[in-house]
């Protein structure tokens, strides 16, 4: 079977998961600028689109978002070839607008629930906690020298 | 839908997605998005 690398189910974005639980093909279109580290690197910025196409093999079930479900093929664009399939296939720039306006939501989620499930923001409050607490030890320290 | 694209409007155009391209990465860089999906779209059979 052949498996080709994708992002990590964390980084799925709503619509695509909901196309994965639906069985269906897709096409997703990224921005992308020089890569995601740890899964891709990009020679510069660019545009990013991958077709996943849908298999069915003949193994036990899996959750949806399982890779062996998926042969996915990526392809990178430069800025000039970006806006030649966009003219071509009429994608207006109103509806790329749109898009990175959604896309950024889904970005922001996203981080958001990884900060969460890694206990950032745990990490965040209790470094704070510290901070506070050492700020208050040397007002102490200030207001005795005085 | 425009069907009747003339060479003048076709240009127009790229020129407005090329715009719009080079803002959005400005603010990908300027935010720190390294990656921000603009479509999904169902491939039929």
């Amino acid at each position: 079977m052949n498996v080709t690398p994708y992002y990590p189910s964390e980084l799925f974005v709503s619509d695509e998961i909901s196309l994965m639980k639906d069985k269906k093909s897709y096409q997703i279109a990224s921005l992308v600028l020089g890569g995601v580290p740890g899964v891709v690197n990009y020679p510069s910025f660019g545009f990013e689109c991958i077709n996943r196409i849908r298999l069915f093999p003949l193994l036990p079930n899996m959750d949806d978002t399982s890779p062996l479900y998926y042969a996915s093929t990526p392809s990178f664009y430069s800025l000039d070839d970006a806006v030649n399939i966009m003219v071509d296939s009429y994608f207006s720039s109103s509806e790329l607008k749109a898009g990175f306006v959604k896309g950024v939501k889904e970005y922001n989620r996203i981080t958001s629930e990884l900060f969460s499930k890694n206990c950032v923001y745990d990490s965040l409050k209790k470094l704070e906690e510290k901070n506070t607490y050492s700020d208050k030890i040397f007002d102490d320290l200030i207001l005795r020298t005085k | 839908m425009v069907f009747w694209k003339t060479k003048n409007d076709s240009f127009n155009i790229k020129e407005e997605i090329k715009i719009t391209l080079s803002e959005l990465f400005e603010e990908m860089n300027s935010k720190g998005y390294n990656r921000i999906s603009v479509n999904i779209a169902e491939i039929s059979k």
